[in-house]
């Protein structure tokens, strides 16, 4: 798979996390999240290809289970025995949303950005497009008052940072990708668990509802 | 060999605490096991401080910050271990929880302690992150372990906040790995080295990621501007979960970034990373003592004095030099004053029902010793004379004197701040007329006696420091100065 | 030779936008598990109102009286002057994508003034919101060809059709960014869903229906007609300029011939798309289409920006 593929990829990852800060149902969100895992997975896949080490081809596979198929199949399944079909709203509203998430693409391209991008001169702007994708994955956590919508920025925020690292060369050990899987497998667990504690308690996934804790 | 031992026997009770139906049992075993692993953290000890470094494997590795931190961490785990039981044991007498949650306590407390030891020595970067990752993991249903509403929300904002500050921290760590260009090799590449390699890393890269670092790690610690989770977590978690989450998980994401300015140090030279731990210190002292006198809740006040003290000893990295020294006895000091102070508001929380400042009066008639304790806990910790922390504050601000008076004169003025609020808090709770239908007396000996034996090494080690540790605080504070 | 390519090009427009039209209507009516009517009706529809007399209001003036000769030349003159089948017909008079875009929007403004004429409350309204749309939608439309105009370094259309694919190598994602842009304004421009919808009876809905409800007869076929003619238009920009291959780079039969029918395959792949898309989605709410606008604004933007 040559590089343009792989940049055409990237693309696709950045879009589907605009996608997130836009979409207004929660079942259309979880499936963007799996199609990004899925880019994900296929760039390990490439560098399987490439340096033909088997242990890479285990964590594409546990990879695939975890986050294409498992995690999604987690959400949509809270989202349909709940009734959760849109997420809940923002704090800024459409418009101002979407300049913010054109500010922050740009400020990622910025020159300032320019040593941390150009650690591979050659994927620079793809490096960029991964460090517009982080930008834009932390403000999906701010902006978005949905429980759903926080776990899927975190999940992509980790996204972002392994498609930057592996756009900048510096793909580790697959010993510690499995340990990172198993931690992220956990996280989304967890997280899963507490969605369902929330609603249980609260009655909404709205985080703004959760305010008693001061002084 | 010592680490195996200590693994081996923490798995085998989180195993039991997960398979076996008897509450004593259970119980027996958290003790021992922290026995166990006090004494071989000892052994360890004594180890690292003869050689310099106890490396097992390749793969773990504990130098003599990290020996320091697992001989605190061993120590208050121990006495968390004996208070926990008691203080679960008075819980369930009132109902508050059932078996399945002491047992899940029990089974999650071993996976936090062995996450914990397992950050402490990993000698690879990544491998650390995925331990801490773990703890992040481990203390959230410990946190919403009472299944209120309040404590979810508690828990929720301690998982979202520290997630992200842990991924970012990833990114930071990944940043570092740029300098080490050359393919895999079926080693794993380790703390020294990419201190090897600082040279060749980018400058512009260099205080990048320790930035990315310092925020991603420091959410942990609970520097300002990112300590907003700290307060709601640990009046939340159970008091004993609180002793080691203040006690022990704030050492070890320090140390994490103590090692990483290492070799930010080592590329772009001292400045950059000093006057970032002096900045965010300083920021941390300066809201932990604005917000301190509007608390309500004495636990949220134990994590304002958390917050106050990371920022000292981020004051004391910065400063460098006879600071740095000073930071390391303030973190041994801080841990062991923090965990007898949870203990002593456990108690205080068992006593009254309620963790609210207003509910709390005339606590000295009420549990005469808990009040001791505590206040003695409170002149320990915000840093009254003759006790330790007193002497490593004045350390830390001496040693920042001379470059940034201005900085040191606000820290000073904001550490009294802190006392004062403190203060007025303590003479609220245990002066005064004690309310009708509160029972009179200690509940339980085993409430007290680990808080009066954290306090009692306090005041030991306040004085006299055995030879094997200041040669190890010494050694510490050498490499990280 | 050249003759026979150049009267192509200027029946091609009206001549295929009709049958457009037509297609749409099928697919839609196929999926809906119908019929449908012909493919040809819309031809059949021109020639029944061309044959039909006309009733103007006492209160119509001059505007309304020339408002659909105006329209129906502009978007003739267009596609005359844009990228069908060919690359090499190049001219510096019309070709330029500002004049293209600005020429629409005259167009676009005699339709609004001719639905403003009568003075009824419909045409009022449907003029208002064309304009608004209009408005918001030509942000849109200009940054997307002004993407594609900084890929290429030019903005003569006909240069940009001319260039090779094989550049997008490069800027393979700003143009699909623009692309997808594009097709956010297209939609808008030819009021199709989620915009407007073209078969609506019920007026408090309409856009575009609603500016030409006064007319009749001869009028009013002018009217329909030249709406298909920008359905076709911005559909041949849209797969001209941002994929321009299998455009007939030199004159011959053989190129032309070959221009001409993967020029229509690639209409027919646009019409397809439409046509999917209105039969999945409903018509948005009037308030939520200025949003929807915006965010075809700043993905282009976006575009530009990526473009180093």
């Amino acid at each position: 798979m040559n590089q343009i593929f792989l940049q055409f990829l990237l693309g696709i990852m950045f879009l589907t996390i605009v996608f997130l800060h836009l979409s207004k149902k929660n079942f259309s969100a979880s499936i963007a999240y799996g199609i990004q895992s899925l880019v994900i997975v296929l760039f390990f896949l490439n560098s399987f290809f490439e340096t033909n080490n088997l242990a890479i081809l285990l964590v594409v596979f546990l990879m695939l289970i975890v986050k294409v198929i498992l995690a999604p199949l987690f959400f949509i399944r809270l989202i349909k025995k709940n009734a959760l079909a849109f997420s809940v709203s923002t704090y800024l509203n459409t418009p101002l949303t979407i300049i913010s998430i054109a500010i922050l693409t740009f400020i990622a391209h910025y020159q300032k950005f320019s040593p941390l991008t150009s650690i591979v001169p050659a994927n620079q702007d793809s490096l960029s497009l991964a460090l517009s994708a982080m930008f834009l994955s932390l403000f999906l956590i701010i902006n978005r008052k949905g429980a759903l919508s926080q776990i899927l920025g975190v999940l992509s925020l980790e996204n972002s940072i392994v498609a930057f690292v592996i756009f900048a060369g510096l793909e580790q050990n697959p010993a510690l990708q499995i340990g990172i899987m198993f931690n992220i497998g956990i996280w989304i667990l967890i997280a899963t668990i507490f969605m369902s504690m929330i609603l249980k308690h609260f009655g909404t996934l709205n985080v703004s509802s959760m305010n008693n804790l001061k002084g | 060999m010592e680490i195996l031992f200590i693994f081996t026997t923490i798995i085998i009770t989180i195993a039991i605490s997960i398979f076996v139906k008897r509450r004593s049992v259970i119980e027996f075993f958290s003790v021992l096991t922290a026995l166990v692993v006090l004494f071989e953290s000892g052994a360890i000890a004594l180890k690292v401080s003869s050689v310099g470094n106890y490396t097992p494997f390749g793969l773990f590795s504990v130098d003599s910050l990290a020996v320091i931190i697992l001989l605190v961490i061993s120590f208050i785990n121990l006495t968390v271990a004996i208070y926990s039981i008691a203080y679960l044991r008075q819980e369930t007498a009132k109902n508050i929880i059932g078996f399945t949650r002491v047992r899940q306590y029990f089974t999650l407390l071993n996976t936090f302690l062995l996450a914990m030891i397992l950050a402490i020595g990993a000698n690879n970067p990544i491998l650390a992150w995925i331990s801490v990752e773990a703890t992040t993991l481990s203390t959230a249903f410990l946190i919403s372990f009472y299944n209120k509403p309040s404590a979810i929300e508690g828990a929720w904002k301690y998982l979202i906040i520290n997630s992200v500050g842990l991924l970012l921290g990833f990114f930071g760590t990944m940043l570092y790995f740029t300098a080490v260009k050359f393919p895999d090799e079926s080693g794993l590449i380790d703390w020294q080295l990419l201190l090897n390699s600082a040279s060749q890393l980018n400058p512009v890269v260099a205080k990048i990621a320790f930035v990315f670092v310092l925020v991603g790690y420091g959410t942990k610690v609970g520097l300002a501007p990112m300590h907003t989770w700290k307060p709601d977590a640990y009046s939340k978690a159970p008091n004993p979960i609180g002793a080691l989450l203040s006690g022990a998980l704030l050492p070890i994401a320090f140390m994490i970034i103590l090692k990483f300015k290492r070799i930010t140090d080592a590329a772009v030279g001292q400045g950059f990373s000093q006057h970032l731990l002096i900045v965010f210190g300083l920021l941390s002292i300066v809201i932990a003592a604005l917000i301190m006198f509007n608390a309500l809740n004495y636990k949220r006040l134990l994590a304002y004095s958390s917050i106050e003290n990371a920022g000292v000893m981020a004051l004391g990295f910065g400063f460098g030099g006879m600071g740095a020294l000073a930071a390391i006895l303030h973190l041994i000091y801080h841990s062991l004053v923090k965990g007898a102070m949870f203990f002593s508001s456990g108690n205080l929380l068992l006593k009254y029902s309620s963790a609210r400042i207003a509910n709390i009066k005339g606590a000295t008639n009420v549990a005469p010793i808990t009040s001791t304790l505590f206040i003695v806990g409170f002149l320990v910790v915000t840093g009254v004379p003759p006790f330790g922390i007193f002497l490593t504050k004045m350390q830390i601000l001496s040693a920042g004197i001379e470059s940034y008076p201005l900085i040191s004169i606000i820290a000073l003025f904001f550490t009294l701040l802190v006392f004062v609020g403190f203060l007025k808090h303590t003479l609220a709770m245990f002066f005064g007329e004690k309310p009708k239908g509160i029972e009179v007396g200690e509940n339980n000996i085993w409430l007290i006696l680990p808080p009066i034996l954290l306090l009692t090494s306090i005041i030991i080690l306040s004085f006299y420091i055995p030879s094997f540790l200041s040669a190890l605080i010494n050694d510490a504070s050498v490499i990280y100065k | 030779m050249t003759i026979i390519i150049l009267e192509i090009q200027i029946i091609l427009t009206p001549l295929v936008s009709p049958l457009c039209a037509g297609v749409i209507n099928k697919i839609k009516a196929r999926l809906q598990n119908r019929k449908g009517a012909s493919i040809f009706q819309p031809y059949r529809d021109l020639w029944k109102l061309l044959h039909k007399d006309e009733i103007i209001s006492r209160d119509a003036s001059w505007i309304f009286r020339i408002a659909p000769f105006i329209v129906f030349s502009i978007t003739l003159l267009i596609g005359a002057s844009i990228p069908l089948f060919t690359s090499f017909l190049t001219n510096t008079l019309t070709g330029d994508m500002l004049l293209i875009v600005y020429a629409l929007a005259i167009g676009t403004f005699f339709l609004a003034l001719g639905g403003l004429d009568i003075g009824s409350a419909f045409g009022g309204f449907g003029s208002s919101r064309e304009m608004t749309l209009s408005a918001l939608a030509e942000g849109g439309f200009i940054f997307s060809l002004l993407t594609i105009a900084l890929i290429n370094g030019t903005t003569n259309i006909f240069a940009i059709a001319n260039a090779d694919i094989f550049l997008h190598g490069k800027y393979l994602f700003p143009t699909l960014l623009a692309f997808g842009g594009f097709l956010v304004v297209l939609l808008a421009e030819t009021a199709r869903f989620p915009y407007d919808n073209p078969a609506t009876h019920l007026e408090l809905t309409m856009i575009h229906e609603a500016m030409i409800l006064e007319y009749s007869g001869k009028k009013l076929a002018l009217m329909e007609w030249a709406s298909f003619n920008k359905l076709f238009i911005f559909l041949a920009l849209w797969v001209n300029l941002f994929f321009p291959i299998g455009l007939a780079y030199t004159p011959g039969v053989i190129t032309i011939s070959m221009g001409i029918i993967i020029f229509m395959i690639k209409i027919f792949l646009g019409v397809l798309l439409i046509a999917l898309l209105e039969s999945s989605m409903a018509k948005f709410r009037f308030f939520r289409l200025p949003d929807l606008l915006l965010i075809s604004f700043i993905l282009n933007a976006i575009a530009i920006g990526l473009i180093r």
